[in-house]
């Protein structure tokens, strides 16, 4: 779970073009939307969906889903580690 | 007389921001890093800067430089501040790399920028400004275009006040040309007319 | 000075011209359906809107060689039509402009030609790309239409031909034409298919705009032009015009790159704006061709907005997307022509498997085709990507 975290922070930064975000300053639990967290907005959601599709096989076919699983690092793990095929 | 005029301009060329305003003058070091540079230097605070493609990036530093020190929604409502933009190769760098996703997956943050006009979309955004926005496709900076287009965008009162201006960006090249032009009776200012707009632009090509 | 509309001409999916698309409307017949012209994974899986011709049938038929781009073909064959009908004697005594709306531009060939590019950009040069961008199916079509005097293209997303009519409307204002042939083409390409379906806003089912079950639009393709002129061009015609353009307006919602704010503050901005420069109150428009893509923003915030502006005095709505799909460029011309023919020949169109009402909202959409309508003003919406919102309104010539 922890190396998945770790994985995911390099892998956001890198898919979302964070330039001034560093993946080790990334908390596992910080928001990634909104102001108060990294401020992601809806078309960097889309580009999650996309990251999970291509990394990890998992595929949202509702970007409304996105809300909930995108929350945090934490969770898009979470996620990760219940629905991928094994 | 109150005449349209030209009320300052902001130029992007040679990894130069040039600008008729003393404070708004910066030199890059080159291009892979100057778009970078320029904001750093112009202290626009707009999130989305890192996230938008080369030619909005170009789009929205000329217009940072253009407008810092204005104060146009003091002066204006939103919606009467409009912008036109001129441009060659329209989004077509971001259009290439977006194609270059295609083989992969279809990248939905760069599909965005395929269209020119979100360039002024993103001045738009920045700035608040909400009145009429054009953009052309044009193979030069077509200063009679823009001088026509404007002034009758004044003259029929669809916005009292313009951004209008050529941006490109292709090959790693970063141009832009902009201006405000509004009506204003102060001598000061130079006519907007299409011979001085040429001879200023052909001046800052040249240097 | 009132600016006449002297002719139209339009290709979508739904016809080839005026007569065949006025017959679709008619029967309620869509032309949504599987892809089968562009190769894409996609066919049989998202539907859309196509002109089923062949690019070497379009080229065919418009008299122009294959090596030109869909979009110009497109192009050519809506822009001939509308300049025969508008008939106008002496076409080559006039100051005449040809201002034409695109946002793929060549991209079906260019796309082809990408992989060669990306593989070596180095020795591809540039112009061959060029010669594919959105501009140079403005000149082509220009060249073989005769026209000369002001050719320009504008590229501002889906609101692009709403903007080039506006455009025209002006030159003839200001004298600097006598008559503008105005409006949009964009085809079907797999750079907008993907690119949309990575946004996530395309249905896989045909589309079913201001539903509460939408879920989405439906890509088309098509061109649509219509011919203006100004009042001493519109006197020397064997038949009057019927239908005028009385008033638009173009604002920015300033809030997205591709989203609609909410409240849908531009689009409120261009109707009100729309209705301000035409002299007209809500009340006197007879019906609203809605922009109505069928994505879950656009028809929350185009329907907020119009219950801003239309209190609880709507009038009947339809979009005619679920007919042609959103072919985004020419869409506003497209629709330009459809709110024309509602005025001349005394009709509403209806809006195609419209189900549940929003539950944002208080009014529905017309799903019926009516004649015998007296239909004096009609608005035309079109928003697009970069905020970029127009609203047009026509009328008819004598009211």
């Amino acid at each position: 779970m922890e190396e998945l975290m770790q994985n995911l922070k390099h892998q956001i930064v890198e898919q979302l073009n964070l330039q001034q975000v560093k993946a080790e300053e990334i908390c596992n639990e910080q928001n990634l939307f909104g102001p108060d967290g990294l401020g992601l907005d809806s078309i960097d959601a889309l580009e999650l969906i996309v990251l999970m599709q291509q990394k990890y096989g998992l595929k949202l076919a509702n970007p409304a889903d996105g809300q909930k699983i995108f929350q945090s690092v934490k969770t898009i793990a979470e996620y990760i580690t219940q629905n991928q095929p094994k | 007389m109150k005449q349209v005029r030209v009320m300052r301009y902001a130029a992007i060329r040679n990894n130069q921001l040039i600008s008729d305003n003393p404070t708004m003058v910066f030199s890059g070091s080159n291009a892979d890093r100057f778009l970078e540079e320029a904001y750093g230097f112009l202290q626009l605070i707009y999130p989305k800067f890192y996230k938008m493609d080369s030619l909005c990036k170009t789009a929205l530093l000329a217009s940072g430089a253009l407008l810092a020190q204005t104060d146009l929604l003091k002066k204006y409502a939103p919606a009467e501040v409009g912008i036109t933009l001129s441009t060659r190769h329209s989004s077509l760098d971001t259009d290439l790399k977006y194609a270059e996703s295609m083989k992969t997956a279809s990248s939905p943050s760069l599909f965005v920028y395929t269209l020119p006009n979100v360039a002024a979309g993103e001045i738009s955004i920045r700035h608040g400004l909400q009145g009429e926005t054009c953009c052309f496709i044009e193979d030069f900076f077509n200063a009679k275009l823009h001088t026509d287009y404007v002034d009758q965008l004044l003259a029929l009162g669809a916005v009292k006040c313009c951004l209008s201006g050529w941006v490109d960006f292709f090959e790693n090249k970063a141009e832009a040309f902009f201006y405000l032009a509004e009506y204003s009776d102060s001598e000061n200012y130079p006519l907007h007319q299409s011979s001085i707009l040429d001879t200023k632009y052909q001046s800052i090509w040249k240097s | 000075m009132e600016i006449f509309i002297a002719g139209k001409g339009i290709i979508t999916s739904i016809g080839n011209n005026v007569t065949e698309i006025l017959d679709s409307l008619k029967k309620y017949k869509t032309g949504v359906g599987e892809i089968t012209i562009l190769p894409t994974g996609y066919a049989g899986k998202l539907p859309a809107a196509e002109v089923k011709y062949t690019n070497q049938q379009l080229s065919e038929i418009s008299g122009l060689d294959i090596s030109h781009s869909r979009t110009t073909f497109l192009s050519l064959l809506a822009a001939r039509q509308a300049i025969a009908d508008a008939a106008i004697p002496k076409f080559d005594s006039y100051k005449t402009g040809f201002i034409s709306a695109n946002t793929v531009g060549g991209m079906d060939k260019t796309e082809n030609i990408f992989k060669e590019y990306l593989a070596d950009s180095a020795t591809l040069k540039l112009t061959e790309t060029a010669y594919h961008d959105s501009g140079a199916s403005t000149e082509v079509v220009a060249e073989v239409l005769g026209i000369k005097h002001h050719i320009t293209t504008i590229s501002t997303a889906c609101s692009s031909s709403a903007n080039a009519i506006m455009y025209g409307a002006r030159l003839i204002k200001s004298r600097q034409l006598d008559i503008a042939v105005c409006g949009g083409t964009d085809s079907f390409s797999r750079f907008t298919l993907n690119g949309f379906h990575s946004l996530m806003i395309l249905d896989s089912e045909p589309c079913k705009p201001y539903d509460e079950n939408r879920k989405g639009l439906n890509l088309g393709e098509g061109a649509a032009y219509i011919v203006l002129v100004s009042e001493r061009v519109a006197a020397t015609l064997a038949s009057q015009p019927l239908t005028k353009l009385s008033g638009y307006e173009n604002a920015n919602d300033a809030f997205h790159q591709t989203a609609s704010s909410p409240e849908g503050k531009g689009n409120y901005l261009a109707m009100s704006g729309a209705l301000r420069s035409s002299g007209l109150k809500p009340e006197d428009i007879s019906y609203i061709n809605l922009h109505g893509t069928g994505t879950s923003n656009n028809d929350l915030s185009e329907g907020v907005a119009i219950e801003q502006i239309f209190g609880t005095h709507i009038p009947p709505v339809s979009s005619t997307k679920p007919f042609t799909g959103h072919t985004l460029g020419a869409c506003a011309a497209v629709e330009a022509v459809f709110s024309i023919l509602c005025l001349e020949k005394g009709i509403i169109l209806p809006h195609l498997r419209f189900t549940t009402k929003m539950k944002e909202l208080n009014f529905e959409p017309c799903t019926k085709f009516l004649e015998n309508q007296d239909v004096k003003h009609v608005m035309s919406n079109s928003f697009g990507f970069g905020g970029n919102c127009s609203s047009l309104i026509f009328s008819k010539a004598r009211a």
